[in-house]
């Protein structure tokens, strides 16, 4: 392969000076025999069309082979920043804002809820002082946030309608992940101003 | 060694097309001026056979403003590249090897250049420093011919640490101590600086140690008794799993910060007669396993611990690709068996799941003394930042209700400090 593209190069160099030589001497023409060529083959534009094709085709496959592969050209590392990890969190938030699809599929909704209940127990001991079953008794009732969504999507009694389930899937908040969301935000919001 | 990689860019790729179309009209209208103009072609397509790839001989030195700066203080990184070669370096570009878990503040560590032979190119950057050590990689270096169809991507080091480790006055270890004399105040009676109780004087007792006031008040002889000041031995555990390595945008991740809090200990514990190892719970598979290096004391233990913390493949900066939670069990009991039962725990974690601090219990429970110190890289920057920050809070309280003492660690301020407000709030 290296041989073959090597021995083409030195043959179109030399055809390269010796077309160079009869641009700057014309009487150099002479020492190829270009006339004879052509009458031989008829007509010159047979010439040209033979290297206008096989430029035609060379500069399409190029073309084509640039959009592929690009040039091949080293890429510099990144070293400005950190490697990027997730954020704490970002796998919650993800959940919290998945797409609807998602929030039909079975058992998403009971193991939100699940994840949502045992933050809000510990929570509530943590920050008021009670005892793990007051806890639970509290978010059973409903009596821990005054956001009836929340409340009920904790105490695990949130069944919304068909009508109001299918408009908020159609509408790309399903009812089940805004609940969870709201109960999320109000966990959030009274584990700092205090639990009631 | 630096891996050299010379390769053709193929950017003139197609050039020979030119080549043929100026030919090719420069025939039909008989104008060896347009042949002639076939030379460009025919130039760029030979080029690069003909001369060899650039010879890449570079010298490069690094120097710092600081190399043991404070947290978040910045450093001014000078960069002088010498060619040490005898061809012309027409195209060079240089990124330089910026320590994973340091940020460029101002400036920037890319430079590109034209490098006479014996010629020097220098340029500067600022990073910010965080906790720990971190060590600069080798720099990436790109030559191209004046063409930019041959390309030579190689290394060029250059050894430069910044050392950003805060001293720690006093390490708050557990009561649970070796028979060796040490700097841990025990329960147990006997000689010492702290003052424990008087008992009845026994035969061989040392004089110097009987309560001569109580003698000459009652006439009776007592013994004055201080507490014990014992050893221990310490494993710094650190909580390498997929799940700790998690961190807030443009800042080091709590492995990273994990890691700098066990070079601190090591470092302050190095210098009592404690013995200290080193461990790791980890990732099994991609040679992550844990690290474990048993107890001990003197240089060589210290220089090897902290070779293992700053180059052990458990203790990447780079996050493992996945977790399944496989072998975590394993490793908790495999840790188990290694700790003899006079050794505590210092558990470094960020608390970011369930299994942290249920291995804190379960260590705490076959009687192992556990600290936790537990970088905090929450953030309330959204919902589910905020109940992350919750889940922690809840894990720290349930540790500290099972008598596990939680070191709740801000990396914005110095650990020794926060291990001082600890030791306060539990001694107070």
């Amino acid at each position: 392969m290296r041989r073959s593209r090597f021995t083409l190069t030195v043959l179109g160099v030399v055809a390269f000076l010796l077309g160079a030589l009869t641009a700057v001497a014309p009487d150099a023409a002479g020492l190829v025999p270009v006339e004879a060529a052509l009458d031989m083959l008829g007509s010159s534009y047979i010439l040209v069309a033979t290297f206008g094709t096989g430029a035609l085709i060379a500069g399409l496959t190029v073309l084509f082979l640039r959009g592929l592969v690009g040039i091949e050209q080293a890429a510099p590392p990144v070293t400005e920043g950190t490697p990027p990890v997730p954020r704490p969190g970002a796998a919650a938030d993800t959940t919290l804002q998945a797409r609807a699809p998602m929030w039909i599929r079975t058992g998403r909704q009971q193991r939100v809820q699940t994840r949502l209940r045992g933050i809000a127990v510990d929570a509530l001991v943590r920050g008021s002082g009670c005892t793990r079953d007051e806890a639970r008794e509290h978010l059973d009732r409903g009596t821990w946030t005054d956001d009836g969504e929340a409340a009920a999507f904790l105490a695990g009694e949130f069944s919304p309608g068909p009508v109001s389930h299918m408009v908020g899937t159609v509408f790309g908040d399903p009812p089940a992940r805004r609940a969870a969301r709201r109960a999320a935000e109000e966990i959030a919001r009274l584990d700092v101003e205090g639990w009631q | 060694m630096a891996v050299t990689d010379s390769h053709r860019t193929r950017r003139w790729r197609g050039v020979i097309v030119v080549a043929l179309a100026a030919g090719a009209v420069g025939l039909l209208f008989k104008r060896p001026s347009v042949v002639l103009l076939s030379v460009v072609g025919v130039t760029f397509a030979a080029y690069p056979r003909v001369l060899p790839p650039p010879q890449v001989d570079l010298d490069l030195e690094r120097s710092l403003s600081t190399t043991t700066p404070g947290h978040n203080d910045t450093v001014e990184v000078t960069v002088r590249l010498h060619n040490t070669g005898d061809q012309t370096l027409a195209d060079l570009r240089l990124v330089d090897g910026v320590p994973p878990m340091l940020s460029v503040a101002d400036g920037s560590p890319r430079h590109s250049v034209t490098l006479l032979p014996g010629g020097t190119t220098e340029f500067s950057y600022d990073v910010t420093a965080r906790h720990g050590t971190h060590s600069f990689e080798p720099a990436t270096v790109i030559a191209r011919d004046i063409a930019g169809a041959t390309e030579v991507e190689t290394e060029v080091a250059a050894e430069t640490t910044i050392e950003c480790l805060g001293e720690i006055p006093e390490v708050p270890l557990r009561e649970q101590t070796r028979g060796r004399v040490g700097q841990i105040t025990t329960d147990e009676g006997g000689s010492g600086v702290e003052f424990h109780r008087t008992r009845e004087y026994r035969h061989g007792d040392a004089l110097n140690r009987i309560d001569w006031q109580r003698f000459a008040r009652t006439g009776e002889l007592a013994t004055t008794e201080f507490r014990q000041e014992r050893s221990a031995a310490v494993v710094l555990c650190i909580d390498a799993r997929e799940p700790a390595y998690r961190g807030r945008t443009d800042e080091p991740h709590a492995v990273a910060y994990g890691q700098a809090a066990a070079e601190q200990l090591l470092t302050a514990l190095n210098e009592t007669p404690d013995a200290v190892g080193v461990t790791s719970l980890s990732e099994n598979g991609d040679g992550r396993e844990p690290c474990w290096l048993p107890p001990g004391s003197g240089r060589d233990h210290y220089l090897r611990a902290r070779q293992l913390l700053a180059s052990h493949p458990s203790l990447s900066v780079h996050p493992p690709a996945q977790s399944t939670g496989e072998g975590w069990d394993a490793q908790v009991a495999t840790l188990r068996r290694r700790l003899d039962t006079d050794v505590q725990v210092v558990f470094l974690s960020p608390l970011l799941d369930s299994f942290a601090a249920s291995t804190a219990m379960t260590l705490e429970a076959v009687g192992r003394a556990v600290t936790v110190v537990t970088p905090d890289v929450t953030t309330d920057e959204s919902t589910g930042g905020r109940l992350v920050t919750i889940e922690r809070d809840n894990r720290i309280h349930s540790l500290r209700g099972s008598g596990i003492p939680v070191i709740d660690w801000d990396p914005d301020e110095s650990l020794g400090a926060t291990l001082v407000r600890a030791s306060e709030g539990w001694s107070g």
